[in-house]
């Protein structure tokens, strides 16, 4: 049972055990005999002290009607409450100096529990019919070239809340700053609203002949004398051309129209590598799979999206899918041959979004210089890889940081956005169609440093009309519960669609007329 | 969110609704459950603090009787009686509170949160403070104190709540068996 199930299981406890079994209080009230009326006749057991020191314990008993008696069944204990007599009893209410009641209540604090309950519930229930509201999309950065601006990054794409407010960075490969003043175009083109406490560069000195490269865990190592693989195989033939250059022509396949999560193999070779540490640098964008299942899911979920969307501050366009159907679909895997015969996975690249490729590398086992063979697995039509290349891993490097030095906004200086993106404690709000130049001075010879996006933010969701369409809660909830089945269950649709998804997705884009 | 993270947070929880705990001062057992206490016809738990001949001294036990100027606990096999006005404060637990159920409540509600995905961030500490607060709460509602309260207000949870009856020895009561009587 995985920790999602016990936390489900957690929840059903919640639900039904708990307030069955909820704790009592005990509301216990004296009065002087002189004053039986007034005693709380609801009490079950009424004790009646008498001046000597003995109790009568009375489980069954009534005050008669004239107020000067009370009748009942019970014991009568000593004052070292030993039991003097059990049977029925009547009292004269002037024989007693006290009595007490005591009544069970139910504890206030089993409120406040049953309400944290029923919100964790009810996120709970959204995130299982909806698990995309549970992670989000991102600013876009560009960078312009001669060709145009060009998408470089898109950033802390799961900070779909103010407590979820992360950084993220992002390496920008292929900038190629020919000046100082470097500049870089950030925009919201989505329905969302951006809030973005800084944008920085990060700048390292690049090795001669090499490059830098960001680990997963976050590490910038020098990748010295980076090559592209001497053989590319897929099961379409050679893939080489595709992934030899970060050039925005990427080696894609189409899904399997029986189960999406169906894998494949690129099988890469590098030939007269010399000894080392060595890393497989890997620069890849997903395709629109993982767009359609969250917009098919959406659709699924119909009218009961904007409710939960609206109750938990938003949601996103989020690229990607829950966490179940996130692990299905999986990463690209790096695989070396084993001792068996067989592959073994040495780690894994790939950030969830259709837009911006991104560059990681992977190191790894040290190997006997000569040819390198290398397994890339990955879900078919799943990933678009630009780039790939085997590079002798160097020392690891500290960053130089930037902050920008002027914003502009539809070409006029706006000093009150540039506060913002330098003051620690404000941030830049963006909404849709906001577009905004960041301009940074970089130190002298440009040309020598390898430059990242260090951004930091969170983003609100906004409601599309597209996702009250094909409500059918079931289904939405079996992309979550069972994603493979899913995943099969999907197949034909998608496919019927993957050829017109690329068109549709960028004519979706928010821009501002 | 990885397994030690959530391990992590379900600890703090625990902790936290611990923390949060009135310590409960009677022998494990002594006190009735709050179903038992509507028959019981023993006095709370109590603990003072108080002066004698100058040392700060301290004693606990069955909350025989309490007046304004006295209080008589039975400790063990002996009693005191104890000048109200010697006391600097006095602690007594009436019942055995159920803040245990409220205990796992908290941090089955605290592990629920991991199937909230990114809103765990809104609502593990949703229960990490508002299921500490009531736990804590929970416990301390069979606590009562003095001060604030004055010692009349704990006369009700005395084995003798109208007063030390005329002609019983303090020193002739037994102290309530373990377990089982009423």
């Amino acid at each position: 049972m995985n920790l999602h199930a016990v936390a489900r299981c957690s929840l059903v406890a919640l639900a039904l055990v708990f307030p069955a079994c909820a704790p009592t209080r005990v509301r216990r009230t004296t009065v002087p005999g002189s004053q039986a009326s007034t005693f709380d006749h609801k009490s079950p057991y009424l004790k009646a002290h008498l001046r000597t020191g003995y109790v009568y314990v009375l489980d069954s008993w009534h005050l008669d009607s004239a107020g000067t008696g009370v009748t009942g069944h019970g014991s009568l204990l000593t004052p070292d409450r030993t039991v003097e007599h059990d049977g029925d009893f009547h009292l004269p209410v002037d024989s007693v100096a006290l009595f007490e009641t005591n009544l069970l209540q139910r504890s206030g604090g089993i409120t406040a529990l049953a309400v944290m309950t029923g919100v964790t519930a009810a996120v709970t229930a959204v995130c299982i019919a909806d698990p995309k509201t549970c992670f989000g999309s991102c600013p876009t950065f560009y960078v312009r070239d001669s060709a145009g601006p060009f998408l470089h990054a898109e950033g802390f794409s799961s900070s779909i809340a103010p407590a979820l407010e992360a950084v993220d960075i992002d390496a920008l490969y292929r900038a190629r700053p020919t000046g100082r003043d470097f500049h870089l175009l950030l925009r919201n083109e989505a329905l969302e609203t951006h809030v973005i406490r800084y944008a920085d560069l990060l700048l390292l000195r690049r090795p001669v002949g090499g490059r830098v490269v960001q680990t997963a865990g976050g590490q910038f190592l020098q990748a010295l004398a980076p090559r592209p693989p001497t053989r590319c195989a897929a099961a379409e033939g050679d893939c080489r051309d595709a992934v030899a250059r970060f050039d925005a022509s990427e080696r894609t396949s189409l899904a399997d129209s029986v189960d999406l999560a169906t894998r494949e193999s690129i099988d890469l070779e590098f030939d007269s590598v010399g000894a080392g540490d060595l890393g497989l640098i890997v620069t890849a964008r997903q395709s629109l799979m993982s767009t359609y299942l969250l917009y098919q899911t959406f659709a699924y979920l119909g009218s009961h999206t904007s409710p939960a969307l609206a109750a938990l501050e938003g949601g996103g366009p989020a690229r990607e899918l829950v966490d179940g159907v996130g692990r299905t679909l999986g990463r690209i895997e790096v695989l070396v041959p084993d001792a068996t015969g067989g592959w073994t996975s040495v780690g894994s690249v790939g950030e969830t979004g259709p837009l911006a490729a991104d560059t990681k590398v992977v190191r790894l086992p040290r190997t006997d210089a000569g040819l390198v063979r290398l397994r890339l697995r990955l879900t078919r039509g799943l990933w678009r890889i630009d780039y790939v290349a085997l590079a002798r891993l160097g020392q690891p490097l500290s960053a130089l940081r930037l902050a920008p030095r002027r914003v502009e906004r539809e070409g006029r200086p706006d000093a009150a956005a540039l506060r913002s993106l330098v003051d620690t404690a404000a941030a830049l709000v963006t909404l849709p169609g906001d577009a905004y130049d960041l301009s940074y001075w970089l130190p002298p010879h440009p040309e020598q440093y390898e430059l990242f996006l260090q951004a930091r933010g969170y983003y609100l969701e906004w409601m599309r009309r597209e996702w009250l369409a094909e409500e059918n809660p079931s289904k939405a909830a079996e992309v979550l519960l069972d994603p493979a089945a899913a995943l099969r269950t999907l197949a034909p649709a998608f496919k019927r669609q993957e050829p017109e998804l690329e068109r549709r997705f960028w004519n979706s884009r928010y821009v501002r007329h | 969110m990885s397994v030690t993270r959530i391990g992590h947070r379900a600890g703090l929880a625990a902790t936290l609704a611990c923390a949060a705990c009135a310590h409960n001062p009677a022998p494990r057992g002594w006190l009735p459950r709050p179903v038992e206490a509507q028959t019981s016809a023993y006095g709370g738990w109590i603990e003072l603090t108080y002066r004698e001949d100058g040392a700060r001294r301290h004693t606990e036990g069955e909350l025989i009787a309490v007046t304004a100027d006295s209080v008589w606990v039975l400790t063990g096999a002996q009693g005191a009686v104890i000048p109200t006005s010697a006391i600097e404060q006095g602690k007594l637990a009436a019942y055995a509170a159920e803040s245990g159920t409220m205990q796992t409540w908290a941090l089955l509600g605290t592990l629920a949160t991991i199937s909230n995905g990114a809103f765990l961030v809104f609502t593990a500490p949703m229960w990490l403070i508002g299921g500490s607060l009531t736990v804590g709460s929970e416990s301390r509602s069979a606590e009562r104190k003095h001060p604030p309260l004055e010692w009349l207000g704990l006369a009700p949870y005395a084995r003798f709540p109208q007063g030390m009856p005329e002609g019983v020895e303090l020193r002739a009561l037994h102290p309530k068996p373990a377990a089982g009587a009423r």
